[in-house]
């Protein structure tokens, strides 16, 4: 009882993290809370772990398990992966934004040179 | 201080006040009818004074994007008379096509012309592309090697880019015969379409799929692409291509 208290907190950790990247990357946060529930769900049945892992050709229920947690640490480094593309994103546009704004500050000092008089 | 020749020969006009300082455009006002050439550059230190006065015979409007090189990449186009944006830290090529194209459309270009810094193109062909854009209406007049001439190159290369055509036939629907060429053409309306988020080399394949997204007017016209051992040594080899295609199925998955 304790280990799946245990597990299922943590399973809904997982899930309450990929709903926060559910808008910016869809497809991988789905994934990664449709694996979430499934594991909570065979935490919560482990007799259908069984059945499930012999309907899909698994011999046992804990290989499924293992299976699926696999399965959710991989997507979670999917995801952890592509929010640091949207990081990268970030940083090239304010990255850009410094580049052009450089030139427009070095273009109005040069102005404000040719319109100082000489002394 | 720079020279510049007040008109080209194919209709290219200088941007206003362009060029009589530094490497600073002297007005950031709007110019209607400019045509700007943006040039990703990286470590081109050896080539970058060639290719800037190269193009600046066809048009005084250079932009060069320096994506943070090591070498003396900013200071030879500079005095080669381009203008130059540079980078802060280094992205890739892809952004620098986007910062060159924010830069040209900042200062009002009505056509912008893509050209990669390795010497492998010829600043001739540009008034071809151009001449399409103008002459067929279309948005993007996109380079095509194999409709014009590549010379010295090799099977791998080849081979390599015809799996790109046809990669880029599949992904887009896009009929071309040269998927990844750097020398491009565009309309100030086809440059505003594009938003490229591929900072590395996939950004050739997004632009084709945000042409084909658009649905705007293309037309491919024949280049002359020519290998020297220096644009092999920078172009892309096939654990390149793995990348790209990586990082194409990461770009769709963020989406």
């Amino acid at each position: 009882m304790i280990a799946q208290v245990v597990f299922t907190l943590l399973l809904i950790a997982v899930m309450l993290a990929a709903f926060a990247q559910l808008r910016q990357i869809p497809v991988v946060g789905g994934l990664v809370i449709c694996a979430a529930l499934f594991g909570a769900y065979i935490v919560w049945m482990p007799d259908h772990a069984t059945y499930l892992a012999n309907l899909v050709g698994i011999g046992r229920g804990a290989d499924l398990v293992l299976y699926v947690w696999v399965l959710i640490s991989s997507a979670i480094l999917l995801l952890l992966y592509l929010n640091l593309r949207e990081q990268l994103h970030l940083i090239t546009a304010l990255a850009r934004r410094m580049a052009l704004s450089d030139v427009e500050r070095g273009e109005k000092v040069q102005a404000e040179r040719r319109n100082t008089p000489a002394k | 201080m720079v020279e510049r020749a007040r008109k080209s020969d194919f209709g290219c006009t200088p941007s206003s006040g362009a060029g009589t300082q530094g490497n600073v455009p002297a007005s950031s006002k709007q110019v209607i009818g400019s045509v700007w050439i943006v040039v990703p550059a990286y470590n081109e230190q050896t080539t970058i004074q060639q290719v800037v006065s190269g193009l600046r015979r066809f048009c005084p409007n250079i932009a060069v994007v320096d994506d943070c090189s090591t070498d003396l990449t900013a200071g030879r186009a500079h005095s080669a008379g381009a203008y130059v944006v540079r980078h802060p830290i280094n992205l890739g090529q892809g952004a620098s096509l986007q910062t060159g194209i924010d830069f040209a459309l900042l200062n009002g270009a009505s056509c912008i012309v893509t050209f990669d810094a390795d010497l492998q193109h010829r600043a001739e062909d540009i008034p071809a592309l151009l001449k399409a854009l103008r002459e067929t209406g279309v948005d993007f007049a996109l380079g095509s090697r194999f409709l014009g001439n590549a010379t010295n190159i090799d099977v791998s290369r080849k081979l390599l880019l015809k799996a790109a055509v046809l990669f880029t036939r599949l992904t887009t629907g896009l009929r071309l015969t040269d998927a990844h060429n750097g020398m491009r053409a565009m309309t100030r309306r086809g440059a505003r379409v594009l938003r490229i988020r591929q900072n590395r080399m996939a950004h050739a394949s997004e632009i084709l799929q945000q042409i084909a997204k658009s649905e705007l007017p293309y037309v491919e016209v024949p280049v002359t692409v020519e290998y020297t051992s220096y644009s092999k040594a920078k172009g892309q080899g096939l654990s390149n291509s793995v990348n790209i295609v990586l990082e194409l199925l990461s770009g769709a998955l963020q989406r």
